[in-house]
């Protein structure tokens, strides 16, 4: 089996260092630069074995082997595990994909537009996400199913262990969801023995709601009430749509559809809000119970727990919530499958649903077709040839990431071909 | 589904918390009161003077509990009980009034107005305290209410979470949760009479918030010590005023 981690620098520069360090040395590869450009945002990265975060020596992670792109595409897709970091190399890929794709979310943010938007088709493809920050962990728990909190103040040990149990569940199980939420009751755990300090409550309080909702405890309710005194009382007016919303999902979770409904309508202060309340009213008096808890779920962006009721319901309206579930999960092509004919009539839907197929094909690797849509797009919206411009910065990003390589080495990828398995990886 | 908002046909209750008001102002108050609003819930703190049978002497006092021990002392857990029957009538909108507050003539004309509407939940008055009569209100540096607006008038939003800081002392009479709710600061006026009374009574009110609050916890230990100023800076009332 091969592990081939996708990065933006070299190896020592990778921020899941401790990842790769538990992969067998004989079987991991990575694409990316052979030099580390040192920023403010990498130097230092990756974690000391005490678990504290500071950078190590150049070479630790020795006997890596760096491939092109081309290299990762002759390896046998069936055998192959992918690391991404930087989604990028996924758009690259062109129709190869290995049999399981892990994306890895760095605690830093994305540079560009462009990465940002492939970072989250790639999350929302993944067969499991490793996130390095708690925020975007839990965001990212909101969104789909299999997702890991990389903690980067565990110990190195402790990381080493968590990425063999990620690699061996994906292999054996296909599904890390298991692991997923016994990770989530164990940080539930953690919160619990800080709620009781002062200075911490309100956040104690609230990660802890969040936590239970996710593993479906109807604690969370008290929890959450908690933390809105604690915002209330510490004088953070938007509390009412950060904390006091969520009440709506925790309700929604708990089937008490009616008193979900109306804790939404209480945070309903803006027009849009009050829309949504308005619409959510008139479906739960015409009995669409279940319609109302998919987009509550929708309106506090738990699109993880959408697309599950939604799966359950037929119509017209639960089909257009779907889309907007799949499109928001990274699901591309499950959003475009939900397409009717109707979905065409107006311009501006025309133009997103363009849009929508040129990002898909993109994916896909097929370049040529998806300016295509980007194309018919801007006849409607000049604007959207920012997305044709974007796959000329993808491109860019990547060559700049490939020439700090100092070039493609045709000896050494030959050497390196025949060494795969111990046969020519170029004939695969 | 009861909207959580309504602009229209609110029902008005006012609640208030009373204790030996027979022979102050709960006379004129719970007259007035009864030309504007719609209800009146009372809890009575173990008055001693006949303040319950005078509130009974009102139609629109619906509601009239009476406690045989005085949470004085515990004003957090007076101010929820009174919320609580308050909400038990299923109110739209709640004004907490205490026994010795008015509110002028054009607020009572406006207040129909201030809460038939679906865009704010809270409304808050200028309070004005009149001194040594009911000519004059004092303004200087401890008694200046009247430069902000307090919170008295509220929309009672069926299933919100509600909650009072748990003090003893100056406990505000509208739960804490509406500070995160929609406003509207209103140019209405309330006329104060609590301080209307003769330098004894005002060295007797002094002499109790002391003891109830000798390090100034729960208040401020300088305003305290200022009841008992002998002159202090007093301004006439227009009833016309800005």
């Amino acid at each position: 089996m091969y592990f081939i981690a996708f990065g933006g620098e070299s190896p020592n520069g990778f921020a899941f260092t401790d990842l790769l360090e538990a992969i067998p040395g004989e079987a991991r590869f990575f694409v990316g630069a052979a030099t580390t450009t040192l920023t403010p945002g990498n130097r230092g990265q990756g974690a000391k074995r005490d678990g504290m975060g500071s950078g190590r020596a150049a070479d630790r992670i020795p006997g890596i082997r760096r491939l092109s792109m081309d290299e990762a595409r002759r390896l046998p897709p069936e055998h192959t595990m992918a690391l991404v970091i930087e989604p990028l190399w996924v758009s690259a890929f062109c129709g190869w994909r290995p049999k399981w794709l892990v994306m890895l979310v760095p605690r830093k943010a994305y540079e560009t537009p462009v990465q940002q938007r492939w970072a989250d088709l790639v999350t929302g493809m993944a067969d499991a996400v490793l996130a390095e920050s708690e925020s975007l962990y839990l965001q990212l728990c909101f969104r789909r199913n299999g997702v890991i909190f990389w903690d980067p103040y565990r110990s190195w040990e402790e990381r080493r262990q968590l990425a063999i149990q990620v690699i061996e569940t994906l292999v054996e199980r296909g599904d890390p969801e298991r692991m997923a939420v016994d990770q989530r009751h164990s940080l539930l755990r953690d919160y619990e023995m800080l709620a009781d300090r002062e200075d911490v409550k309100e956040t104690a309080y609230y990660l802890m709601a969040l936590y239970r909702y996710l593993l479906a405890d109807s604690r969370a309710q008290q929890d959450l009430l908690t933390a809105f005194e604690r915002a209330v009382e510490a004088g953070r007016p938007n509390s009412l749509i950060t904390h006091y919303r969520f009440l709506s999902a925790i309700l929604a979770q708990c089937g008490r559809v009616e008193e979900a409904v109306q804790a939404y309508g209480i945070t309903a202060v803006d027009e849009r809000a009050k829309e949504e309340y308005d619409r959510l009213v008139r479906w739960f008096e015409e009995g669409q119970g279940q319609l109302v808890r998919a987009r509550l779920f929708l309106l506090n962006d738990d699109i993880r727990s959408a697309r599950v009721t939604l799966g359950r319901l037929d119509g017209e309206a639960a089909r257009r919530l779907s889309m907007e579930a799949d499109i928001r999960a990274g699901r591309l092509e499950e959003a475009l499958c939900r397409l009717t004919p109707g979905d065409r009539k107006s311009r501006a839907a025309r133009r997103a649903i363009a849009v929508q197929e040129g990002l898909l094909h993109w994916m896909r690797g097929d370049r040529a077709e998806a300016i295509h849509q980007f194309l018919r797009a801007a006849v409607e919206d000049p604007g959207v040839l920012g997305y044709v411009l974007e796959m000329g910065d993808a491109e860019e990003i990547l060559e700049r990431i490939g020439r700090r390589g100092g070039g493609y080495d045709a000896a050494r990828a030959q050497s390196l071909g025949q060494s795969v398995d111990g046969h020519d990886a170029g004939a695969q | 589904m009861r909207p959580v908002r309504k602009a229209s046909g609110n029902r008005l209750t006012a609640m208030m918390q009373v204790r030996n008001e027979a022979d102050r102002y709960l006379e004129t108050v719970l007259r007035e009161l009864s030309e504007f609003v719609d209800d009146i819930v009372v809890v009575d703190d173990a008055s001693s003077d006949g303040t319950p049978d005078l509130c009974r002497r009102f139609k629109k006092v619906s509601n009239l509990v009476i406690l045989s021990e005085s949470l004085f002392g515990r004003e957090w857990m007076l101010r929820s009980l009174l919320w609580k029957v308050a909400v038990s009538t299923d109110p739209d909108w709640l004004l907490a009034v205490d026994a010795d507050e008015v509110y002028e003539d054009r607020a009572k004309e406006r207040l129909r107005g201030l809460i038939d509407q679906d865009r704010y939940d809270w409304v808050g008055f200028r309070m004005f305290d009149f001194w040594g009569g009911m000519t004059h209100y004092r303004e200087d540096e401890h008694w200046n209410l009247h430069r902000r607006h307090m919170v008295t008038l509220v929309r009672f939003l069926p299933g919100y979470h509600y909650f009072f800081p748990k003090m003893d002392l100056h406990v505000p009479r509208i739960p804490l949760s509406y500070r995160v709710l929609p406003g509207y600061r209103s140019e209405l006026r309330i006329k104060h009479f609590g301080w209307v009374g003769s330098p004894e009574q005002l060295r007797r009110k002094y002499e109790r918030y002391v003891a109830l609050d000798p390090e100034g916890r729960f208040g401020n230990a300088d305003q305290y010590r200022s009841i008992l100023d002998p002159n202090p800076r007093l301004v006439e009332w227009k009833e016309d005023g800005p």
